[in-house]
């Protein structure tokens, strides 16, 4: 973890400076979750809330909270046989609060802002029938927002979520989604 | 533009070297035929996790056991209400044709819930999570063994039960 929020550092001093400071940014997301390599869970929504303040030019910091609905997994049993049948087990839902890091123009300068951000935050994932699972998971990804000249923002973002297991092995998913902000406090400096 | 594809470049080898992207998940389901049990001739199935391709081209490659768990149909063939339970052991030099003698040695993984006289029971996918008991021990002897006896039982005797089950067993695995 030290490595990468080492990288993460780096990479904030590269990126170019003069974007907006002081603003605030509050508002609702929602998305799909994709799985990856996991037989565990299938495709399902989310939704969350985030906030962010921009600090200095190129790097804001902020928080989320998101809840996403996975899909049930399927199987087939006793194929071939009398008893055949298909049966779903729960897919689960996934809570997470989290603390996120942007770099680049994500402080709500009117116009199409790109920026790149890092997430880390709790990865509580319960289930019908077998024991809640609570670990860390980190985020990376891009992410482009439309600010409108009302302080309104359209923001769109994908990300490769991983929650390392603890024995080498990780639950990986795909994120997506669009969000509406609202940007209130200073806006541009 | 180019910052941003260097800042992803950055994170997804940041990823891989930490091993995270490198592995995946496969789910094995394998029959355990046990078939007609009773109290006076106690049956066992010789459960081999190597029979299966996906496990044995990927057995030196687990990296955990994410779910484990007995889908089954159970047929009660008396006309007293039981509790199914299956047992599990390495070992079958014993006499393992008594009950006790299986519960000297073995160890409990299920206990269904209770199934009528002359009726049957299916434990669904879903449900079958919650009646699994030393799951610990059993993801070891997935993740280590591959190959153990898989036995029969029903908490009260005398019994006569029909157990036509399989385990499905979620594996994370990778280089």
């Amino acid at each position: 973890m030290k490595t990468q929020l080492a990288v993460l550092l780096v990479v904030a001093m590269m990126v170019p400076s003069a974007f907006a400071i002081g603003d605030i940014t509050v508002g609702p997301y929602f998305g799909m979750a994709v799985p990856l390599a996991n037989d565990d869970a299938e495709s399902g929504a989310l939704y969350g809330f985030q906030a962010r303040v921009s600090l200095i030019p190129g790097l804001s910091i902020g928080g989320h909270y998101q809840s996403r609905g996975y899909g049930n997994p399927s199987q087939t049993f006793f194929e071939g046989t009398p008893q055949e049948f298909t049966d779903e087990k729960d897919g689960g839902d996934v809570t997470s609060i989290g603390l996120d890091a942007y770099f680049g123009k994500a402080g709500g300068m009117p116009g199409l802002n790109f920026y790149f951000m890092g997430s880390y935050g709790t990865y509580k994932w319960k289930r019908d029938n077998q024991d809640e699972i609570s670990k860390t998971a980190f985020a990376v990804g891009p992410g482009v927002e439309l600010v409108l000249p009302m302080k309104v923002g359209i923001e769109g973002r994908a990300l490769i979520e991983v929650a390392p297991t603890g024995e080498s092995g990780s639950w990986k998913s795909f994120l997506w989604f669009v969000g509406i902000n609202y940007h209130i406090g200073l806006g541009p400096m | 533009m180019k910052n941003y594809i260097l800042m992803g470049l950055i994170a997804v080898i940041g990823l891989g070297i930490t091993g995270c992207l490198l592995t995946s998940q496969m789910t094995i389901v394998e029959d355990i035929d046990i078939g007609v049990t009773t109290s006076d001739d106690v049956s066992l199935y010789w459960l081999d996790l190597n029979a299966n391709e996906d496990y044995l081209e990927h057995k030196d490659k687990i990296k955990n056991v994410d779910a484990i768990s007995l889908v089954a149909w159970i047929y009660n063939r008396t006309s007293t209400p039981v509790y199914a339970e299956i047992w599990v052991d390495t070992d079958t030099t014993y006499d393992y044709s008594i009950p006790d003698t299986v519960r000297a040695h073995a160890t409990r993984i299920f206990v269904s819930p209770e199934i009528p006289g002359d009726d049957s029971l299916l434990i669904d996918w879903n449900d079958s999570f919650q009646y699994m008991e030393n799951v610990d021990y059993l993801e070891n002897l997935v993740m280590d063994v591959g190959a153990f006896a898989v036995y029969g039982l029903a908490s009260d005797i005398p019994f006569d039960i029909n157990i036509i089950g399989q385990i499905v067993v979620t594996l994370t695995v990778g280089n």
